[in-house]
């Protein structure tokens, strides 16, 4: 019999392979811009997905339940300031 | 916990030892850690004295001495080994049980 290698912790347990009560997420929403600045959309067309109203409709702009801010008419989207800290998006016709 | 059975006849044959002492978390085990020294100390003096008068196994969190020869100094080696290991059993009771 050969000696036998001494190993202090020969009898410990092993720490176990902690668990995380984390590595859950939801489905991503993709909200965000939908049109750009100075972008031709047509009617109806989505501008804005949001929770809330970081952006509110400007002119020939609506929101829906979902607040979600869409285009009421063909035209150019324009993104302003409204008021001293909001935002406001605005659909403009095409000049011909 | 850590068992200890020995099986005696006229002599000890055999002891097994089993189970985790659970006392702290790996690398802060000591009653592990002594009771690893102890089993580990004899087995090797009495293979450096007849390498064919025992037998040995050995896991994660177990060990099995089986004793082939008898003679006056394994004895006492073996005896040794388990006052020391009673020794332990008396302060950490939680973390060790041995069983003659």
């Amino acid at each position: 019999m050969r000696l036998l290698e001494l190993n202090i912790q020969l009898f410990a347990h092993k720490k176990g392979q902690g668990s995380t009560k984390n590595g859950r997420d939801s489905k991503p929403k993709m909200l965000g811009a939908k049109a750009g600045d100075g972008e031709v959309v047509s009617g109806g067309s989505i501008l804005y997905r949001q929770r809330g109203t970081k952006i509110y409709p400007g002119k020939n702009a609506g929101i829906g339940k979902d607040d979600t801010v869409y285009a009421k008419i063909t035209g150019i989207v324009k993104f302003e300031r409204l008021g001293k800290n909001k935002k406001q998006v605005s659909i403009y016709p095409e000049s011909n | 916990m850590t068992t200890i059975n020995v099986k005696k006849g006229k002599h000890i044959k055999e002891i097994e030892m089993t189970g985790h002492a659970n006392f702290a978390d790996f690398g802060k085990d000591i009653v592990c850690a002594a009771i690893s020294s102890i089993v580990t100390t004899t087995i090797n003096a009495i293979i450096r004295i007849d390498d064919s008068s025992i037998k040995y196994t050995v896991n994660d969190g177990y060990i099995k001495i089986e004793i082939l020869k008898n003679n006056e100094i394994i004895n006492i080696l073996i005896e040794n080994m388990l006052e020391e290991l009673k020794s332990i059993q008396d302060k950490y009771k939680k973390n060790i049980k041995i069983n003659i």
